[in-house]
């Protein structure tokens, strides 16, 4: 199960990581959703794997459960994450609207006159 | 129990949302409310700093757990400092941004640089690092509300490309996190002090994974080589005086390495010894490199002062990257020095630029007060690039002073003093083509450094006459606020250096840090909870396996982790 | 990094059934498809939302319903919000990186995906003690609750919840300010210009969706209701509830379109959030009044003879502050992109169905445009 588990967040991260690179909007959001769901499993996976031991305690009794902090800690990243990813596609929505282009140009200032023709 | 701790965070909290739905028809009240909660929020910074003044370290337990198990907030004197700082500059910033108008440019600004305080102040103040994560995304997402205010084609271009960046690097800080949680199990900053204390070497790697993950996050807020890329576009495009409040971003970056890579990772650990500095040092030379010839370089104004920010930033963290109490003192009075010159060059170059057709550098007919603004900007240049008689000087004095170890007073000394000499060079042109060819001729001609203006720049053209008045005394008060501050620190260096001493002595002081955190043994108070089992009425009964137990409702097993039994249990 | 070692392994492997197997190759295929396919956006979508429900299920098998209903739920809104933003987005991405970059990129990438698997395989097989032995120990006793996740949220670590709604309710408020401003300038005159009708449905609002969304309207909410309050002691909670609720309201605004039900709509979204984040502040500083930090929760059982037992809970009314700020928030942002819609020409419809079979006068221009 770790094996799988270790590969997904790989696989996860690697599409994520190769989206990004690609500078245009889209793309972009799309591969910062794919590192966020690999960065969650893997906060996650920083509590080790427990199957079966939610960690809710029972009524009765000693049990033991899986490591809950991970869980609580994903949790707000998930939100946050959501929260970021609103205001990411509004913002590429509104550059583009603006611009006429979806790329996201990390060079600095200076470089907007190549992409004018693009835009009408 | 000090309530007056979380102040800071609570004031702007719950401040912001008031001003962001109940006010956000009515300009003037909005006005009112922010200027009352920041001028507010310096008294209660000052207080503060009186209180941490005596060398204590004061710890605010939030929901009243104990430290490593529930969030803590940390006062000394240097996140006491760090709050001054922000709430200092705030007020300056903010009355700027009346004055100016900028604020009624788009929507809710006041609502956004309240929660801008509130996730500056938090993460100054906190304990906990995956705290320090939260605080560090409300300051973002707000300064990204910030960043695109009152939006335009080149900002939002930039914004996105900000947005990106930084979305990128908190995913980042999340992996770091759960490398860090899975190698020690514990997010308190003093717990982690102590857990990586006892990591023996042969089994330090994933620690040192983290503390090298952590140390890239950092380095990307704090724009140092090679994630500094970001910065001369976003602080260039950003409206003046948010680039102004922007000059506090970087140094959060900064202050995370100062506390983090000190009292968790510090010199003296074995697991990670000596390699933050190691990667730092090179990083910072190679920042101040790239700033100073961005500044040479510059056409434009904003972008020229955004690469001395750039430049100063190096400066800063090599400083820091030597992680010795004399260093450290000479950063900290550097890092407030560099604020308020990030500050004060911003305020005063959109007092030019909104009064010239846009801000390139070059000849143009002479604005109104001509005098006055060379005046200004050769001050805070003169600050900027530490010439005397400003702090800048002093700060760059005590920075040299401090790095004398053989291996980098070469490096260190040929990269602050050339790249010093750089920004004098770029910024002398700049001023001379601003202010006094622009006496001499009536009409741009194309001389050999001019270059065709873009077809719109990042400010919007506002050819109203109103523009071209002369600066009111409420228009320019900020920026020479900010330029006094820096005049009163060089004034007063002997009493702040002093006081920076004791910061960093404190800050070095890590078991004592340690000690007002974690008073109480973390072992002895899971034993205690555990011992104590308050709900004696419901005795008995039997978990899934069916082994029958007597030891009170709820209980955990006592024995090891819950995580390792579960391990266990599953293989068989 | 691996120079000074790891440790021992000190953990067995977890057995694997053959159904996780089976998850995890639909999760790669899935995941690989994504970055082969990405330029047909809305095909990019489909794929996210098959990775989303692998991880849902993975939580749910490795111990972690909370996670595996928040993810679920989140997953749910962000592809409608993705959806709606990408009807104004170009729908392909161009080919525009050489050979030589595609590779470089992907080398980068690869390098980063075998690293972070590595990394996380390794401490996945080596034990650690953690201070979350506490957590267990104390979420009943100290904090009220039996599910201790949620306990962690609203109790122990509340400041970081405190926090994520702040992020949550400022993400509101730049989205609505960036409408404002977008729709003043430039941008509001391209949209006017730009034809998007070749893109629209004939029949907007179904008949049988509409229907079918009132009558789930309240059981959706019921459902909200339900786990909202027994967040405390089992998986659910404000955020869950928050998002249950406002897909209730989107599948409205979806199927009867955007007039008709903002015309239903008693309170602002602006207001939610702003009282969702007073709440929650209001409830932490409430602890001052008892001299106890910030945060700091109260609770007791109550005994009212013909009902059972029950809890109340200072955390849940911070929780309700959570449920507010989520629900304001994803609405704000709807509104938001609904009102991109009617400026670029879309017509805003009066009747909630665009051929109403109750409505027997024969009146084939209804609904404009």
């Amino acid at each position: 199960m770790e094996l799988l588990v270790a590969t997904a967040i790989g696989a996860l991260t690697a599409g994520g990581v190769y989206l990004i690179l690609r500078l245009r909007a889209f793309p972009v959001i799309i591969g910062l959703a794919l590192l966020s769901y690999a960065v969650n499993v893997f906060i996650f996976s920083s509590g080790r794997l427990a199957i079966n031991l939610p960690p809710i305690l029972a009524k009765y009794g000693d049990a033991s459960y899986t490591d809950p902090l991970p869980q609580a800690l994903v949790l707000t990243a998930i939100v946050i994450s959501f929260g970021m990813t609103a205001v990411l596609v509004m913002v590429a929505l509104g550059s583009y609207l603006e611009t006429g282009t979806d790329e996201v140009d990390i060079h600095p200032a200076g470089h907007d006159a190549s992409n004018e023709d693009a835009a009408q | 129990m000090n309530h007056w701790i979380i102040a800071p965070v609570i004031l702007p909290a719950l401040l912001a949302p008031l001003i962001g739905y109940v006010m956000r028809h009515d300009m003037p009240l909005s006005r009112v409310f922010s200027m009352a909660g920041t001028v507010a929020l310096v008294a209660i910074a000052l207080g503060l700093f009186g209180i941490a003044a005596d060398g204590t370290t004061h710890v605010y337990r939030l929901g009243d757990w104990p430290a490593p198990f529930g969030i803590v907030l940390v006062l000394d004197r240097l996140s006491a400092l760090m709050v001054l700082l922000t709430s200092v500059l705030a007020l300056i910033v903010l009355m700027h941004a009346i004055a100016t108008g900028w604020d009624a440019r788009g929507r809710h600004f006041h609502a956004l640089f309240q929660f801008q305080l509130m996730g500056i102040c938090g993460a100054f103040l906190t304990g906990d690092i995956f705290n320090l994560f939260v605080f560090f995304e409300v300051l973002l997402i707000a300064s990204y509300g910030l960043m695109i205010h009152a939006g335009g084609r080149a900002r939002m271009r930039a914004g996105l490309q900000y947005v990106v960046i930084n979305l990128a690097g908190s995913t980042l800080f999340l992996f770091a996190l759960g490398t860090l949680y899975a190698g020690t199990g514990t997010l308190n900053i003093a717990d982690l002090a102590v857990r990586l204390a006892e990591i023996p070497e042969s089994e330090s790697a994933i620690v040192r994974v983290a503390a090298m993950l952590l140390m890239i996050v950092f380095a990307v807020k704090a724009a140092l080589f090679p994630v500094q890329f970001w910065l001369p576009g976003t602080y260039a495009n950003a409206p003046a005086p948010v680039a102004a409040l922007f000059a506090i971003m970087t140094k959060v970056g900064a202050y995370a390495i100062i506390r983090v890579h000190t009292i968790v990772f510090g010199p003296d650990i074995a697991a990670t010894e000596g390699m933050s500095g190691l990667w730092l040092f090179p990083a910072a030379i190679v920042t101040i490199a790239v700033g100073a010839f961005g500044v040479l370089g510059a056409r434009r104004l904003m972008p020229l002062i955004a690469f001395s920010v750039l430049g100063s930033m190096g400066t800063l963290m090599i400083a820091v990257s030597a992680f010795t109490p004399e260093a450290t003192t000479a950063a900290l009075y550097y890092l407030v020095h560099s604020t308020f010159a990030a500050a004060a060059l911003f305020l005063m170059a959109d007092l030019v630029i909104t009064r010239r057709e846009d801000d390139v550098l070059s000849g143009m007919p002479p604005t109104v007060q001509n005098g006055l603004f060379a005046a200004l900007f050769f001050a805070a240049a003169i600050g900027m690039a530490g010439m005397p008689p400003l702090s800048g000087f002093l700060g760059k004095l005590l920075v040299l002073d401090a790095l004398r170890a053989p291996g980098e007073i070469g490096w260190a000394w040929t990269a602050v003093l050339a790249g010093s000499l750089l920004t004098i060079v770029g910024f002398a042109r700049a001023g001379s083509t601003l202010f006094w060819k622009s006496t001499a001729v009536a009409i741009p001609e194309p001389g050999p450094e001019e270059v065709p203006a873009p077809e719109e720049g990042p400010h919007e053209k506002t050819p109203s006459i109103a523009h071209h008045a002369p600066v009111t005394a409420m228009e320019a008060a900020p920026s020479m606020a900010a330029l006094a501050a820096l005049a009163a620190l060089a004034a007063l260096a002997g009493p702040a250096a002093s006081y920076f001493e004791a910061t960093s002595a404190q800050l070095f002081d890590r078991s004592s840090y340690v000690d007002s955190v974690l008073t109480e043994d973390p072992a002895a108070l899971l034993e205690a909870v555990k011992a104590d089992d308050g709900h004696g009425s419901e005795e008995g009964g039997s978990d899934g396996d069916g082994e029958p137990t007597g030891d009170g409702e709820y209980g955990v097993d006592d024995h090891g982790e819950p995580v390792g039994d579960a391990a266990t249990e599953e293989g068989h | 990094m691996e120079r000074r070692g790891v440790g021992a392994q000190t953990r067995e492997m977890t057995p694997l059934p053959p159904l996780a197997g089976v998850a995890w190759l639909m999760l790669m295929v899935a995941t690989g498809a994504v970055v082969v396919m990405h330029r047909n956006r809305f095909r990019a979508l489909v794929l996210i939302g098959i990775i989303g429900l692998m991880i849902s299920s993975g939580f749910v098998y490795l111990s972690a319903p909370d996670l595996a209903l928040t993810q679920i739920s989140v997953e749910t809104v962000t592809i409608m919000l993705l959806l709606l933003a990408l009807h104004y987005l170009p729908k392909t991405t161009p080919r525009e990186s050489s050979a030589g970059l595609r590779l470089r990129d992907g080398a980068i990438a690869l390098a980063s995906g075998v690293g972070v698997a590595a990394l996380s395989y390794a401490f996945m097989l080596r034990d650690g003690s953690t201070i979350s032995d506490y957590h267990l120990a104390n979420s009943y006793k100290g904090g009220g609750g039996t599910n201790v996740v949620n306990v962690i949220l609203v109790d122990f670590r509340g400041y970081d919840t405190y926090g994520e709604i702040i992020v949550l309710g400022i993400a509101g408020l730049i989205i609505y300010a960036l409408m404002e401003t977008l729709l003043k300038g430039p941008a509001g005159q391209r949209l006017r210009n730009t034809d998007y009708s070749r893109d629209r449905s004939r029949d907007r609002h179904p008949l049988m969706m509409v229907v079918a969304t009132r009558v789930m309207m309240p059981i959706a909410v019921m459902v909200g209701v339900y786990i909202f309050l027994r967040g405390h002691n089992q998986p659910g909670g404000g955020f869950v509830a928050g998002l249950v609720i406002s897909i209730a309201l989107l599948m409205q605004y979806m199927a009867s379109g955007f007039a008709w039900t903002q015309a239903r709509k008693k309170i602002e979204y602006h207001a939610m959030i702003g009282w969702g984040v007073v709440i929650a502040g209001l409830t932490g500083a409430g602890a001052w009044l008892a001299g106890v930090p910030f945060l700091t929760s109260a609770f007791g059982y109550v005994h009212i003879p013909p009902i059972e037992e029950f809890e109340l809970a200072t955390a849940a009314i911070f929780d309700l502050g959570v449920f507010l700020t989520v629900l304001g928030a994803v609405m704000l942002m709807l509104y938001s992109l609904s009102r991109i819609a009617r400026y670029s020409g879309e017509s805003v419809n009066v009747d909630p169905m665009d051929y109403d079979p109750a409505d027997r006068v024969t009146d084939t221009e209804k609904g404009g445009a």
